[in-house]
This record gives structure tokens, C-alpha cells and sequence, in this order.
């Protein structure tokens, strides 16, 4: 069930991150390349949730977890911030 | 609607440099007005603007090479892009302007709002006319 | 570290989620009201991660607020693509220089 979840977010995360980057391409709005980065940050910080705790229960991942989720957002709000007119 | 009428390179240039629309009245008057050279005071008078929003719009121009400050009256500037292609485009630009000014506002007035409704829009699956 | 990493998450999160909530202001499309609440929601998840250690059972509440936080995304894609003509759209065709005060 838990595990559901992980890949549902996950592909959420994909399905942003790639509409993101067909608009992108369209349109060279630089918000929208950050924006698609920072789904995908944030998809593989789900897909190493699944990861961690399904697949490989041994290890501790949640450094490298934390380490996605914070790059991802840290390049959403550089996108945000820095075209900011 | 309109703004497909306007040139691609010309929505480029004001979506790229143009913040004001004050800043367009004032390339534009020296535009059609090439022969002579203007102190910010008179463009004020010309157009009915505050004098400092013309010593602005006249100073951005300037850094951007569109206009030039005379040489023998200074405080003066003429019409004078360093650069060929802006020629084209200013000349493109004052076509628009005078044909479909709103169409222009818009992309003036909306720039910022249109990076916001780009990334609303990056999520219609369907892609309808962007 | 963890404590670091975590709080910058939590506070970049809040960040976004505040972007959002102004663009919805500007723009009025409810699209980014659903991010804000998505992004809040994500910044609530890691704090409940974080603050939860090991308890399992507090850690899945905040895995259902993952879970609801991109629900709000999935709502707000089916919900963009539903309306044909988004209110963002309309406002496009609308008198926009008399209600835009920033110039």
C-alpha cells in the first residue's frame, strides 16, 4: 500500500516534470525549465523512498532522499526568484 | 488575437527589453522625429509626461543603443541604434504600434503574468494555441 | 545534518508554496491555488518526517499528506485540462489594462 503511494507520487512527479519541459521547449520561459527540474528532483526523491524501504530495506537512503527533495526545491526557488520581473 | 499580427522579432525585442510603455512613446518620437535631437524637457512637453519619467526612459534607451546623446548639445538625444538589426526592428515596431497599440500594451503590461500563465498552461495535456 | 537538510526542505517548500498563492493573486487561476496547498502540504510532510525520528506511525501521517499533496497536483492538472477556456485565458481578452495596477 505504502509502496503504491512512493510510485504514485512519483510518477506524479514525472508526468509535471516532462509537461513542464514540453512547454519549455515550446515556449523558453526559463520558469519553466527550473520547474521541470525540480519535479524531477522530486520524482526521484520518491522513487529512492520505494526504494529505500521496499527494495533495499538494509540500507539507510535518507540522506540521499533529503538530498533530491532539497535540490529540487532549491532550483524551483532560483527559478522563481531569479526572472522574477 | 492581435498579437499574432505582430512580428515574432518584434514581440521578442518588447517582451526582451521593453518595461514601460512610456519607453516605446519616447523611442518612437525620436524614431519619426530622426532629424532632430531632443532634451528630456522637451520630450516631456511633447508627450505630457513627467519630466523625470522622460530623463529615465531617455537615459535606458541611451545604455540600450537605440539612442544616441548629440555631441553638440548635450542633454540632447537623436534617433541612432548602434546596431543594424534594431533599425529593422524599431521600424517594424513603429508599424505595429501604430496599427495595433493594445496588441503592444500587452506584451508590455503582461510579460510577467505571461511566464506565470505559461506554467498553468505547460499542463494542458491537449495543446491548444499557445 | 539531517535537521539541516530537512528544514532547508521545509523552508524552500513554504517559499514555493507563497509563489504560488501570489500567482493565484495576479492571475486567479485557482491551478495555483492547488500548488500552494500542494507545496504546503509537502513542507508539512518532511516536518512531520523529521520530527517523527523513527515512529513509524507518525512518520505515515506524513506520508499521507505526500500523498495528498499530489493528489491536489493530479486535481489541478485534470482540473486545467477540464475548464476548455481557463479563467486565465479569459482574463487575456478582458479590458486587462484597467485592472492591472503594476506598470
Amino acid at each position: 500500500m505504502a509502496s503504491l503511494v512512493y510510485l504514485l507520487c512519483a510518477l506524479t512527479s514525472l508526468i509535471c516534470a516532462s509537461l513542464l519541459l514540453r512547454s519549455y521547449l515550446a515556449n523558453r520561459t526559463p520558469l519553466l525549465f527550473w520547474s521541470s527540474l525540480c519535479f524531477v528532483g522530486l520524482a526521484a526523491n520518491n522513487i529512492l523512498l520505494f526504494v529505500d524501504l521496499v527494495l533495499v530495506p538494509m540500507f539507510d537512503l535518507s540522506f540521499y532522499r533529503s538530498l533530491c527533495a532539497l535540490i529540487a526545491v532549491l532550483v524551483l526557488v532560483f527559478g522563481l526568484i531569479w526572472d522574477n520581473e | 488575437m492581435t498579437r499574432n499580427q505582430i512580428p515574432p522579432d518584434v514581440r521578442e525585442f518588447v517582451r526582451r527589453e521593453v518595461k514601460s510603455v512610456f519607453q516605446i512613446e519616447v523611442l518612437l518620437l525620436l524614431h519619426r522625429t530622426s532629424e532632430r535631437a531632443w532634451t528630456a524637457m522637451e520630450i516631456s512637453q511633447e508627450l505630457a509626461i513627467d519630466p523625470e519619467i522622460a530623463e529615465t526612459q531617455v537615459i535606458r534607451l541611451e545604455e540600450m543603443g537605440l539612442i544616441q546623446g548629440e555631441q553638440t548639445a548635450p542633454g540632447s538625444y537623436v534617433y541612432g541604434p548602434k546596431d543594424e538589426t534594431d533599425v529593422m526592428i524599431v521600424e517594424k515596431l513603429a508599424t505595429a504600434y501604430a496599427k495595433q497599440r493594445v496588441g503592444v500594451f500587452s506584451l508590455i503590461l503582461r510579460e510577467s503574468d505571461n511566464r506565470i500563465r505559461h506554467f498553468a498552461e505547460a499542463f494542458r495535456l491537449i495543446r491548444g494555441a499557445d | 545534518m539531517m535537521n539541516l537538510v530537512y528544514g532547508a526542505v521545509i523552508m524552500g517548500s513554504l517559499v514555493i508554496s507563497l509563489f504560488f498563492l501570489n500567482f493565484w493573486r495576479r492571475v486567479r487561476d485557482r491551478f495555483f491555488l492547488f500548488f500552494s496547498f500542494a507545496f504546503l502540504l509537502l513542507a508539512v510532510n518532511w516536518l512531520v518526517l523529521i520530527l517523527a525520528g523513527d515512529a513509524s506511525d507518525v512518520r505515515s501521517y506524513g506520508y499521507l499528506t505526500r500523498l495528498v499533496a499530489f493528489l491536489l497536483i493530479i486535481v489541478a492538472i485534470i482540473d486545467k485540462n477540464r475548464s476548455s477556456r481557463s479563467a486565465s485565458e479569459l482574463s487575456q481578452v478582458g479590458p486587462e489594462g484597467s485592472r492591472s495596477g503594476s506598470v
